[in-house]
């Protein structure tokens, strides 16, 4: 994989966190695109029955879009952390654009298919995002937690190099905020 | 919530999770201190922490993803599958594309068969680009070509986003690359694509996107462009990691192999990408390969930036080196030196065309050519038949692709090879070339001065001699006698009929009072003529036109029995039978003989299409004819039994490089042929019409421009969009456009003839006539295009020409009969077989008349009135009051009512009038030096008067087939 792409979007990024607005315009198509190449691997590896191998392709993705682990920045928190947000921001106006694959819809789909469709349901991203808003309300660092390691893709270390806590808190952390968005977002 | 009491649940709920989960509600309990409401918050948290196991366990993006992913699947190939959207029923599916699934659907209100783009569900997802899709589509619609797919409709129903475009039967060039076609076709199909692109760039639009995927030919050789404009819409679908630098900066669009040097680097990209992809198109179909494409896309950018393709030449011998030349400027990188428009490009093609149908060596090479095709085959055909038998698999090969062609429209072999060339090129209107015998001269009517003459001009020279200098009034329709001494022809001069003279000129003299067409009985004795003239584009209506014989020496004339309608005679050359042909009722135009001394009519070539203009052959072995058959109106003939009448065979086409061919002539050999080319488009002017003052001013300004047939246009009553009748070469519809003419989009689209359209009062609806039903009747349709509804079910004739009145509640129409045309009026809100169309009063002094107009106090009509020879001979005013009517003039057509009832506007040839329907006072309101303005109307304000402005040029062309054998 060519290492100009990398270069592209870690710039790009570096002109967001610098707060250049236009920056968001240039890269929301070079994430959508990512979406779909990952969701055309995804589509492909679950008929291959390699479900699992979808989450490090996505790995790989992050790692390619937030160049994090080269990027020698001064403030590497800082540039985590409006990465971050903006994943948050691009992601969630995709999901907000998405048609609601309705009851309807989802009848047609085969059997063989439906059977490959994951029976567990992925969190519903911008009722996801209303959570994390509120959340935030009263309790930043959960917040913050979620944003980077479930929006920006970042591991616990990482995160806990942005937030400089320690690893462990960022795990206790994570499982109670995950704890509060899901009582939040099935309570509903 | 509060966050200091967030901070109490948290700390623990904190120390709750540490605990085995048996010791969890007691601690709760103590912790609580009968805080009821902190404790049932920890345990709902305790419960959701148990059930999160999973819970964005996969990250958002990945989610995401999946998302897309599941959608994809939901929506991918046969979801739509008997489905209905809207009014399209889809039946099969018929491919996937950047742009979704395309299904074949029916179109049930309309009845007509669409394709159906579903658009891919993460398309509809972008608002902005669902905005912009759809204005992109609109633009497109707006382009108006028979080489472009129509698009009918672009909307979305219950959040299916969709565009339903004409359904096109046929195969994409891709399918077509490799099946040996001849250098011929594949020319005609690029000349095509290239008219299509021509037209689309004038109007602003770059297809972006031109392969032979996207392109179409139908059984009948039409090409059509697919998928217009709409390239650049699909754009994240093409998008990959590789590309990823660019798409930073703008979003590529096109197919690898077929993009523009210019696409690749970036920049800003014009119509000559357009022109580069329709340079590898023909390369391609030439010599069956793309000459960038690589294994992956960025050899195929490498190459396209860099390498020279080699010469077509090299990898088919038959592609000669003036299409590797036009290749190569095609194709050049530098698109300073490349060719700047598509039309430079299909001039270049046209001429290489022209020297391959009119080379005499053509035949000479067609051995040749077997083995080359056979080469060019070579490894499929080494591979079935092994290299032994290459030289029978070439003739195999050959054998099947002339089979194949015939399959589809045989063609005439002596005319296939005969070479083309043009004798006149004036702007005036040429017609009725008649070869001398010798072939060494051709005369022929034009308009020379203010009238029309009869020009000799040799074959091959330039030099015009007019024969007819010293009449004032039209001299048409020559006819050279069997011998090559004498002319026969038609003049309006005083008395008016028809006249011989010699070859020079010299000696005329009348010999019939009546006639017009005349044709020479073998043995020059009699000349054969119809009483009427009539040109085939012209006709409504039945000519009602007669045959009759006149005696050379001394001007007998006899009718010729032809029991019905019958015009533009020929002669047989044995003089047994006579050709005609004629228009029956409710019919369009067919070819029939009969015995020299009249009698019952054969009739030959039967078809759905227009044939007329019949010609014998000079050794009589055939009827050469003009026919729309094909689509375009082309020349044609089918072998016939001299004696009987009798059609022998199917009909061939005989091939030329016009659409609108007329007026056949042949030399006595029958190895030249003659034919008048015969090209037209009309659009609509306008110019501003003060109604204080009932004068115009200015000049007229241009509403639509182009290659375009469009009529009757009206403007709807809010004067925002204007209807219009617009004939193309296969198809009679209606459009709509705005009032600046932009914006176009079909009314109606299908094979039936959709004409004369008039908005309603309250501008919702359009009514026209259409042989939809199987004969002309009247019909509504909805301004959208919804809702097609007959009006009228007239039993034994049809009906033509609605009229609104102003209050919407009744229309006038015309019914045709054989002899004679009437109107009536019938109450729009009643169905048919509940109400009688209130006949208007009988007409006293004239045989036909046909309503036009009604005044817009609904007092009165203005009707248009038919001398019993079938001519519009003046218009008049029909009064609901007294029930009278009153003839307004001698003269005119389309008359339009201004808003004070009183006048009227109406054309006259070359210009408006205006009519005081109170005095009879006739003044003249525009003219133009043009050859005709028809169909005038005022806008609602009465500040407008469009009108329809015909450009009309018509040239001689010769065939010369006389090098065929050599």
């Amino acid at each position: 994989m060519s290492s100009e792409p990398t270069k592209e979007v870690t710039e790009l990024l570096q002109k967001w966190s610098a707060g250049d607005s236009d920056a968001l315009e240039e890269l929301t198509p070079v994430i959508y695109a990512e979406l779909h190449r990952i969701a055309k691997s995804y589509m492909r590896r679950e008929r291959e029955n390699h479900t699992l191998q979808t989450s490090a392709l996505v790995n790989e993705a992050y790692i390619r879009l937030i160049n994090w682990k080269t990027a020698k920045w001064e403030n590497r928190a800082h540039f985590f952390g409006v990465s971050a947000q903006l994943m948050r921001k691009i992601l969630v106006d995709f999901a907000r654009k998405r048609p609601k694959v309705n009851e309807k819809v989802v009848h047609h789909v085969s059997l063989e298919e439906a059977f490959t469709v994951s029976t567990e349901k992925d969190a519903d991203l911008v009722a996801l995002d209303e959570a994390l808003n509120e959340l935030a309300t009263f309790d930043e660092r959960k917040a913050k937690i979620v944003e980077l390691k479930f929006f920006g893709g970042l591991s616990v270390e990482e995160t806990a190099e942005v937030l400089k806590i320690s690893g462990v808190t960022v795990m206790r952390e994570w499982q109670k905020a995950k704890a509060w968005l899901y009582r939040e977002l099935n309570t509903n | 919530m509060n966050a200091q009491r967030w901070k109490q649940i948290d700390e623990l709920f904190d120390a709750v999770l540490d605990l085995p989960e048996a010791r969890r509600e007691e601690f709760l309990a103590k912790k609580c201190h009968g805080d009821d409401d902190l404790k049932s918050e920890v345990l709902s948290l305790l419960k959701a922490q148990s059930g999160a196991d999973k819970f964005m366990e996969n990250s958002a993006m990945g989610i995401a993803a999946k998302n897309l992913a599941d959608e994809k699947t939901v929506l991918s190939t046969g979801h739509f599958l008997s489905r209905k959207i809207g009014t399209y029923q889809i039946e099969s599916h018929l491919g996937a594309g950047g742009m979704g699934e395309v299904y074949l659907a029916n179109d049930e209100k309309l009845k007509r068969k669409v394709a159906l783009k579903i658009l891919p569900a993460d398309f509809v997802a972008d608002d902005e680009r669902i905005r912009r899709f759809e204005m992109e589509a609109r633009t497109v619609s707006a382009l108006n070509h028979p080489n472009i797919v129509t698009i009918y409709d672009v909307g979305s129903i219950d959040g299916v986003n969709f565009i339903a475009t004409e359904y096109v039967e046929g195969k994409t060039l891709r399918e077509v690359i490799n099946s040996g076609q001849k250098i011929k076709d594949i020319l005609n199909i690029v000349i095509q694509c290239c008219d299509a692109l021509s037209s689309a760039h004038t109007a602003g639009i770059i297809h972006r996107d031109i392969k032979p995927e996207n392109i179409m030919i139908r059984p009948d050789g039409y090409v059509k462009i697919l998928d217009f404009g709409l390239a650049k819409l699909s754009d994240v679908s093409i998008l990959t990691f590789n590309n990823l630098a660019k798409t930073a900066k703008g979003v590529i669009i096109g197919t690898p192999g077929y993009m523009s040097p210019k696409q690749i680097s970036d920049d800003k990209i014009d119509h000559r990408t357009d022109l580069w992809s329709i340079g590898v198109v023909l390369y391609e179909l030439l010599t069956g390969t793309n000459p960038f494409k690589k294994h992956n896309r960025q050899a195929t950018f490498q190459a396209i930036l860099t390498e020279e393709p080699a010469f077509a030449s090299s990898l088919n011998s038959q592609v000669s080196m003036e299409l590797d030349q036009i290749l190569t400027k095609a194709l050049e990188k530098d698109s300073d030196f490349s060719y700047q428009t598509v039309s430079d490009l299909r001039a270049d093609l046209k001429r290489v065309k022209r020297e391959i149908d009119s080379s005499s060596s053509w035949n000479l090479h067609s051995g040749a050519k077997q083995i080359d095709l056979a080469n060019h085959k070579k490894s499929y055909i080494s591979y079935i038949l092994g290299g032994l038998f290459l030289l029978t698999a070439g003739f195999g090969f050959w054998f099947f692709s002339n089979k194949s062609a015939n399959t589809s429209r045989k063609e005439a072999v002596e005319w296939v090879n005969a070479k083309h060339s043009q004798v006149t090129d004036s702007p005036w209107i040429e017609g009725y070339p008649s070869l001398s015998p010798d072939g060494k001269n051709i005369i022929f009517a034009s308009d020379t001065n203010n009238d029309r003459n009869i020009l000799l001009q040799r074959v091959g020279g330039k030099n015009l001699i007019n024969l007819t200098p010293n009449s004032k009034e039209n001299d048409t329709m020559p006819a050279f006698s069997p011998d090559g001494k004498f002319i026969a022809f038609r003049s309006d001069r005083k008395p008016d009929g028809i006249y011989v003279m010699e070859e020079t000129g010299e000696n005329v003299r009348l010999i019939s009072d009546l006639g017009f067409h005349p044709a020479w009985s073998p043995d020059a004795k009699k000349i054969v003529v119809s009483d009427k003239a009539a040109a085939i584009h012209t006709v409504h209506s039945i000519p009602n036109s007669s045959l009759w014989t006149i005696d050379v020496a001394d001007g007998k004339k006899q009718k010729l029995e032809t029991k019905g309608d019958a015009i533009m005679p020929s002669w047989s050359p044995n003089g047994d039978r006579i050709a005609f042909w004629f228009v029956a009722d409710g019919k369009l135009p067919e070819i029939a003989t009969v015995p020299a001394a009249g009698g019952e009519p054969v009739v030959v070539a039967s078809d759905d299409g227009s044939d007329w203009n019949p010609v014998w052959s000079p050794d009589g072995k055939h009827l050469y004819f003009a026919s729309d058959r094909s689509g375009s109106m082309n020349l044609w003939r089918v072998a016939i039994d001299e004696k009987t009448g009798t059609q022998l065979g199917e009909p061939e086409s005989v091939p030329t490089p016009s659409k609108y061919c007329r007026h056949i002539t042949f030399s006595r050999d029958g190895k030249t042929l003659a034919y008048v080319r015969y090209e037209s488009q009309s659009n609509v002017k306008s110019i501003a019409f003060d109604p204080k003052t009932l004068k115009t001013s200015g000049e007229a300004s241009w509403i639509t421009r182009g290659d375009r047939e469009l009529g009757n246009p009206q403007l709807s009553p809010n004067g925002e969009h204007f209807v219009a009748r617009n004939p193309t070469r296969t198809q009679e519809d209606l459009v709509i456009f705005d009032k600046n003419g932009e914006n176009w989009r079909n009314l109606t689209n299908d094979k039936f003839r959709e004409r004369v359209p008039r908005w309603s009062p309250d501008g919702k609806q359009v009514a026209f006539y259409s042989d939809r039903s199987g004969k002309y009747q009247i019909w509504t349709i909805n301004s959208d295009g919804t809702n097609p509804e007959q009006i009228t079910f007239t039993d034994k004739t049809g009906a033509t020409s609605p009229v609104f009145s102003p209050d919407g509640l009744r229309l006038a129409f015309t019914e045709m009969s054989d002899q004679k045309q009437s109107s009536s009026t019938l109450d729009l809100g009643k169905k048919w077989s509940e109400q009688t169309p209130k006949r208007l009063p009988p007409f006293r002094e004239i045989t036909s008349f046909a309503v036009r107009d009604w005044s817009p106090d609904g007092k009165k009509l203005l009707y248009i009135c038919f001398e019993p020879d079938g001519d519009e001979t003046g218009i008049g005013v029909f009064d609901f009051e007294t029930s009278k009517y009153e003839k307004m003039t001698d003269y005119g057509s389309g008359p339009f009512w201004l808003n004070d009832n009183r006048h009227f506007i109406f054309t006259d040839r070359n210009a408006i009038f205006l009519c005081d329907s109170t005095t009879k006072r006739v003044t003249e309101l525009y003219k133009v030096s043009a050859y005709e303005l028809q169909h005038a109307e005022i806008s609602p304000d009465n500040r407008m008067i469009n009108f329809r402005y015909l450009q009309v040029d018509a040239d001689v062309w010769l065939l010369d087939a006389s090098q065929n054998e050599k």
